[in-house]
C-alpha cells in the first residue's frame, strides 16, 4: 500500500538538497534518505534468529530473500512498542545487503534544503549521536535524520553486532 | 540488402572479434565453433562470405570448405581461411579445397576488412 | 573503423585459460602414450590457439612465449621430436609460467619469475632439434631482384591475365579482380579475349573461359601487382610485360609469367611469407595425420582432454544470473506448493488434477534448472593429476595415478570447493601413504604405488574417493597419538572407522617426521571442516599394509537440501536428512542428568547427549521443561551421536536453501535458511556448528557429582541400574 511513495515524491526534489522519508518512534521523528528506501511493507511473520542482539528481531521473507530485520525502538534503547497494525518494516539497502527496519509508522518524504539541516546539539537523551546526520526543521518538527550506514553497518555485516555491542 | 557471412573458429575470442568487425561493417553473421557446428548452422542459409579457421576439433577448416563447396548453394561464395604464418602449406591445402584467400593471424580489424573488400562486394 | 579489442581481451583470458587446463591435462596423459597423435594435436592446438588470439590481441609477451611452445609443439606433432620425460616437465613447467603470464597480464602484474628461464630453455630446445631440419619460415620474405628492380619509377606495363577454367569455383570474382587492376594506375588500353568459350553444346556454365590483356601506365611494382593476385589458385596466371618502360627503371624486369600459387610465393608482401621449398614434403604426410584424428575425434570416446568442451555446444552465460534463475524457480516450486495448500484447505482435502499437474511440471524445471549448475570432475582430477606427478617426483616415490569416472557431475559450488579437501587428500596419500620402491618390493608389493582417485553417484549423493595401495593405517599408532594429543582418553567401543577418522581431528599427524609436503597435521582438519561445510561427511577403511581408502559423501548440490522439518515451539527448524539417525519417544527414566554432561540418553545401552534447541539457540528465553511429551531426534555427527529434543515432526522435504549471508551474516548453528510453504522463513541446523556451541545442556548446580535420575521420583536405585550408570560414565568420558 505504501509501495510507491518513494517513487511519488522523487519527482518532486528540489535542488541543493535531499528527500528523507520520516517515520515515528514514539514521540520523536526520524528521516532517513530516500534513496536508500527500497519499500514500505506492513509487519510480516519473523523468524527469531539464535545469539543475535536484542534488536534483530529475526529474518522475514521479501519475495524470496531472507531479510534480516532491525527493531528501532530496540536499537535506540527506547521502550519496547506492541506491535500493531500501523507497524511497518522500512525495508532499505545498505551496502549491497537488504535489510528491514521496524518502525511505528511512516510519516511522509520531505524536501529538506541543505540549508535546514542542523548539526547535532548534544542531547544526552540515550541517542548515540554517531549515526546522526543532523537535524531537520520543518514548520513546527524536528526531524532527527539518520545515517543508515552508520546505523546498521558498513556493508560488511559482521560489524552490525559490533555496531550494537557499543 | 543485407549480406550474410559465416563465422568459424573454435577460439571464443577470435571468432567474437572477427563477428564484430564483419559485424559492424554491416554483416549479419552466423557464429560456428567448429567445422561440423559450422556445417550444421550454413545449412539453407544464403550466404555471402565464409571465414574460418583452419585448425578446429572435429571438423577442421580445410574439410569444411571442401564441405561447403560440394554444396550448390555455396560453390561460388567467398571463402576466406585464417592462418598463421608457420601454416603455409596449409594455405596452398585451403586454396585447392577451394578457398578465396586467406587472412594472416594476427590481423587488425581493418585488415580483414580490407581482405574481405577483396572478395564480397 | 576503430574497434576496440581491449573488449575482447576477458574472452581471451577466460578460454586462454581453458586452453591451459586441456593442454595441461593432455600432457599429463602423453608421458604414457607418447605417440597418441590425438593427444598432441590437443596439445598443439591449445598453444596454437592462445598465439593466434593473443597476437592479434595486442598481447604480445603471451604471443613471444607460445610462439616459441607452439614451433616445439609443432615438431612433436609432425614426428620430428619425441616425448621425452623430460620434455614433459619442460611443457608442464611452461603451463606454468603461461598461466602465470596470463595473470600478470590480466592484472598489469609482474611477469613470472621464471618466464626467460622457461622461454630460453623452449628455445634452445627448438634450437638443438632443428639441426638438419628446415628452420621454419622466415619471419618476412626476401625481396626478389625482380621485386628491387621493379620498385622505382613509374612504367608502362602489359598485365596479361588467364584465370583458370575453375576460377569461379574458388568464389573469386573477375569483376572485382578487374577492378583493383584499374587501381593500379591509368589503363591505356585493354583486350578482352573470348576465344576460348566454347561452343553452346560443350559449354560449362560454371566455368571461366575467358582471359583479359590491359596496358597501365602504372607506379606499382611487382609486389603490389601480386598483391592484387594474391588469391590466385594454382591454375590461374597472369604475367606482367613491361610495355614501354619509363626512365631507367628497364632493365630485367622480363617477363615472367607466374602461375597463381608460386606468383605469390614469389613475391609476397609484407603479410605474407615464403614457404621454403622443402616444407612442402610433409604436406602430405601431415594430411594424413589430420585425418586420421578426425576419424578417432568421430568415436565417441577419447581420454579426459576430448570430453568435456568438445562436441557439444554450449552458451556460456553469467553466473549470477543462472544463480538468480535457479532461484527464481525455487520460489515458483514454494509458490506453487502455497497454492496447493491453500486448495486443499479451502476445497476440504480434494485434489486438483490441473494442480497435481502444475507441481510435476514446476518440480521437473526445478529439477533442470539445477542440473545448468552441475559440471564434471574431471578438471579437479586433472589437477590433481599434476599433483601427484610433481610430488612423487620430489619425493622419490614412483606412483601410478589413475582417475575414474571424472565425467560424473556434480554442482559447480561444490566442484570448486572441494579441491582443496582432495589435494590433501591426494598429498597425504603420496607423502604417508605410498612407501619408497624398496619398501613396497620388500613387503611383497610391486614397486610402483597407486593412487586411484574415483567419482560416482550413489543414492542421490556424490562420492569421490581417494585410494591407495600404501602402507594403510596403523589403529595403535593412530591411537596413541590421539591420546597423547589428548584427542581421546582411550580407543575403548572405537571402532576402526572411528579410529581412522581421527586422523581428521585438528593437530593429529602421524608422520614419524613431519614432511613439508603434508604440513603438519593441520590439512586433514581442514578436509573434514570443508566436507561438513559442504554438508558432507567422511569414512575411512584401511588394511594394514594393504592400502587406505577415503570416501567422502557429498550432496549433489548446494541449491537444495533433503530436511526434516521439525516444530520446538512455534519455531520450525530444518536438520539435514543426512545426519538423521532416527527419531524416538524416550520413556520415563530414559533420560538422566549427568554431571559436565547435562542429560543424556540411553539409547540401546549407548549414551547420547541431549541438544536443547532453545536453550542453545535462545538462552535468554524461557524453557521447555517437561520433558517426557518430547521428541528426540537422533543425529550423528562425527561419528557421535546426538539426541535433538522437539515437540513435533512435521515431516522430510526438499527445501532451498537460502543463504543468510547475503543479506546478513553467518549465524552459529545455522547453515541457512528456506522458506516454507506458508511463506514464513524456517533456519536450517548447521548440526556441526550446532554440537560445537557452548553450555549445549549442562547442568549448571556445581555441587552436584551425584547422577541424577530425571525421574525425580524414582529414588530407589536398584544396584544394576547403578551398574549401567557407572558404565554409561565411562562411555562418555571416553567419548569426549
Amino acid at each position: 500500500m505504501h509501495d510507491n511513495v518513494a517513487g511519488g515524491a522523487l519527482a518532486e526534489l528540489s535542488e541543493g538538497g535531499s528527500q528523507f522519508l520520516t517515520f515515528a518512534l514514539g514521540d520523536e521523528e526520524f528521516g532517513i534518505d530516500i534513496l536508500r528506501v527500497q519499500e514500505i511493507k506492513g509487519l510480516t511473520h519473523l523468524t527469531h534468529i539464535p545469539n543475535m542482539p536484542v534488536y534483530i528481531k529475526g529474518v522475514m521473507n521479501l519475495r524470496g530473500t531472507v531479510v534480516p530485520v532491525v527493531d528501532l525502538r530496540s536499537r535506540f534503547n527506547m521502550s519496547a512498542a506492541n506491535y500493531n497494525q500501523f507497524t511497518v518494516i522500512i525495508v532499505v539497502t545498505v551496502g549491497q545487503k537488504v535489510m528491514g527496519l521496524v518502525v511505528d509508522a511512516v510519516s511522509d518524504v520531505l524536501n529538506v534544503s541543505d540549508a535546514d539541516i542542523e548539526p547535532l546539539p548534544d542531547l544526552g537523551n540515550g541517542i548515540d549521536t554517531t549515526f546522526v546526520t543532523g537535524l531537520a526543521k520543518s514548520s513546527e518538527r524536528l526531524i532527527t535524520l539518520l545515517d543508515i550506514e552508520k546505523l546498521l553497518g558498513s556493508p560488511n555485516a559482521n560489524e552490525m553486532q559490533l555496531a550494537g555491542v557499543r | 540488402m543485407s549480406k550474410t557471412a559465416l563465422v568459424v573458429d573454435d577460439s571464443t575470442s577470435m571468432r567474437q572479434m572477427v563477428a564484430f568487425t564483419l559485424g559492424n561493417a554491416g554483416f549479419d553473421v552466423i557464429e560456428g565453433v567448429d567445422g561440423k557446428d559450422a556445417l550444421e548452422k550454413s545449412s539453407g542459409k544464403a550466404l555471402n562470405l565464409v571465414v574460418t579457421d583452419l585448425n578446429m576439433p572435429n571438423m577442421d577448416g580445410i574439410t569444411l570448405i571442401k564441405n561447403l563447396r560440394a554444396k550448390p548453394e555455396f560453390k561460388f561464395i567467398p571463402i576466406l581461411m585464417l592462418t598463421t604464418e608457420s601454416q603455409d602449406s596449409k594455405k596452398q591445402e585451403g586454396k585447392s579445397a577451394g578457398a578465396t584467400g586467406w587472412i594472416v593471424k594476427p590481423f587488425q580489424p581493418d585488415q580483414l576488412l580490407s581482405v574481405v573488400s577483396r572478395v564480397v562486394r | 573503423m576503430q574497434i576496440d579489442m581491449s573488449r575482447f581481451r576477458a574472452t581471451f583470458f577466460e578460454e586462454a585459460g581453458e586452453h591451459l587446463e586441456r593442454m595441461e591435462a593432455s600432457l599429463l596423459l602423453i608421458e604414457d602414450t607418447p605417440h597418441d597423435t590425438e593427444l598432441l594435436n590437443t596439445i598443439f592446438r591449445a598453444a596454437h590457439s592462445i598465439k593466434g588470439a593473443s597476437s592479434t590481441f595486442g598481447i604480445d609477451e603471451v604471443s613471444r612465449f607460445t610462439h616459441v611452445l607452439e614451433n616445439l609443439l609443432d615438431r612433436l606433432r609432425e614426428g620430428q621430436s619425441v616425448v621425452t620425460s623430460e620434455l614433459v616437465e619442460l611443457l608442464l613447467r611452461s603451463t606454468d609460467v603461461l598461466s602465470g603470464l596470463l595473470e600478470s597480464e590480466k592484472s598489469q602484474g609482474p611477469a613470472p619469475e621464471n618466464l626467460e628461464e622457461v622461454f630460453q630453455a623452449l628455445h634452445s630446445y627448438n634450437e638443438r632439434t632443428a639441426e638438419g631440419q628446415p628452420e621454419g619460415a622466415p619471419e618476412t620474405a626476401q625481396p626478389t631482384a625482380a621485386d628491387v628492380a621493379a620498385t622505382s619509377g613509374s612504367r608502362t606495363i602489359k598485365l596479361h591475365f588467364q584465370p583458370s577454367r575453375d576460377f569461379f569455383r574458388f568464389g573469386q570474382n573477375a569483376v572485382m579482380l578487374i577492378e583493383e587492376i584499374h587501381r593500379l594506375g591509368t589503363v591505356q588500353g585493354s583486350h578482352f579475349e573470348y576465344a576460348n568459350v566454347p561452343s553452346f553444346e560443350t559449354l560449362d556454365p560454371e566455368a571461366c573461359y575467358l582471359e583479359w590483356e590491359f596496358e597501365i601506365a602504372t607506379d606499382a611494382t611487382d609486389s603490389d601487382i601480386a598483391e592484387i593476385f594474391m588469391f590466385l589458385d594454382e591454375t590461374s596466371k597472369y604475367s606482367v610485360t613491361d610495355a614501354a618502360p619509363t626512365a631507367d627503371a628497364a632493365t630485367e624486369a622480363a617477363a615472367s609469367p607466374v602461375d597463381g600459387a608460386d606468383g605469390t610465393a614469389a613475391t609476397d608482401s609484407d603479410t605474407l611469407t615464403t614457404l621454403p621449398a622443402e616444407t612442402n614434403a610433409p604436406v602430405g604426410e601431415r594430411r594424413v595425420g589430420d585425418r586420421r584424428v578426425e576419424d578417432r575425434r568421430a568415436e565417441p570416446s577419447g581420454g579426459a582432454a576430448a570430453s568435456g568442451s568438445h562436441g557439444k555446444e554450449t552458451v556460456r552465460v553469467d553466473r549470477e544470473r543462472l544463480d538468480k534463475l535457479i532461484n527464481q524457480i525455487g520460489e515458483l516450486v514454494i509458490g506453487t506448493s502455497m497454492v496447493e495448500q491453500e486448495w486443499i484447505q479451502r476445497n476440504f482435502n480434494s485434489d486438483s488434477a490441473a494442480l497435481v499437474q502444475l507441481g510435476k511440471i514446476v518440480r521437473d524445471l526445478q529439477e533442470m534448472s539445477l542440473s545448468l549448475r552441475m559440471i564434471p570432475v574431471a578438471a579437479t582430477f586433472q589437477k590433481m593429476a599434476r599433483v601427484v606427478r610433481d610430488l612423487s617426483r620430489r619425493l622419490g616415490k614412483s606412483v601410478r595415478f589413475e582417475t575414474e569416472g571424472e565425467d560424473t557431475e556434480l554442482d559447480k559450488t561444490v566442484v570448486d570447493q572441494i579441491g582443496d579437501p582432495l589435494l590433501h587428500m591426494v598429498r597425504n596419500s603420496i607423502d604417508h601413504g605410498i612407501e619408497s620402491s624398496e619398501a613396497r618390493i620388500a613387503a611383497g608389493k610391486p614397486a610402483e604405488g597407486r593412487i586411484v582417485l574415483r567419482a560416482y553417484h550413489q543414492g542421490g549423493n556424490f562420492m569421490i574417493e581417494v585410494e591407495d595401495d600404501g602402507r594403510g593405517l596403523d589403529r595403535s599408532l593412530i591411537v596413541k597419538r590421539a591420546v597423547e594429543r589428548g584427542i581421546i582418553e582411550s580407543d575403548q567401543n572405537m571402532t576402526d572407522e572411528d579410529v581412522f577418522g581421527l586422523i581428521f581431528a585438528a593437530g593429529f599427524s602421524t608422520a614419524a617426521e613431519v614432511t613439508d609436503v603434508s604440513g603438519r597435521g593441520v590439512g586433514m582438519d581442514v578436509v573434514r571442516r570443508n566436507v561438513e561445510e559442504l554438508q558432507g561427511s567422511i569414512v575411512v577403511r584401511s588394511n594394514p599394509g594393504e592400502g587406505c581408502k577415503i570416501t567422502i559423501r557429498l550432496p549433489l548440490t548446494l541449491a537444495i537440501l533433503d530436511g526434516l522439518l521439525v516444530r520446538l515451539r512455534d519455531a520450525i527448524y530444518v536438520i539435514p536428512l543426512l545426519c538423521v539417525v532416527e527419531s524416538i519417544r524416550p520413556q520415563r527414566g530414559d533420560i538422566k542428568r549427568m554431571l559436565g554432561l547435562g542429560e543424556v540418553v540411553s539409547l540401546r545401552g549407548e549414551v547420547v547427549p541431549l541438544l536443547f534447541l532453545d536453550r542453545m539457540l535462545n538462552p535468554e528465553g524461557c524453557h521447555h521443561e517437561d520433558d517426557t511429551t518430547q521428541l528426540l531426534v537422533i543425529i550423528e555427527e562425527q561419528g557421535r551421536k546426538y539426541a535433538v529434543v522437539v515437540d513435533e515432526l512435521i515431516g522430510q522435504q526438499q527445501v532451498v536453501i537460502k543463504n543468510l549471508e547475503t543479506n546478513f551474516q553467518k549465524v552459529a548453528g545455522v547453515a541457512g535458511a528456506t522458506i516454507l510453504g506458508d511463506g514464513r522463513v524456517a533456519l536450517i541446523l548447521d548440526v556441526g556448528g550446532l554440537t560445537a556451541l557452548p553450555n549445549r545442556n549442562r547442568v549448571s548446580d556445581p555441587n552436584s557429582t551425584m547422577i541424577i535420575d530425571a525421574e525425580e521420583t524414582d529414588t530407589d536405585s536398584e544396584p544394576e541400574s547403578e551398574a549401567s550408570d557407572q558404565e554409561l560414565l565411562e562411555a562418555i568420558a571416553s567419548q569426549t
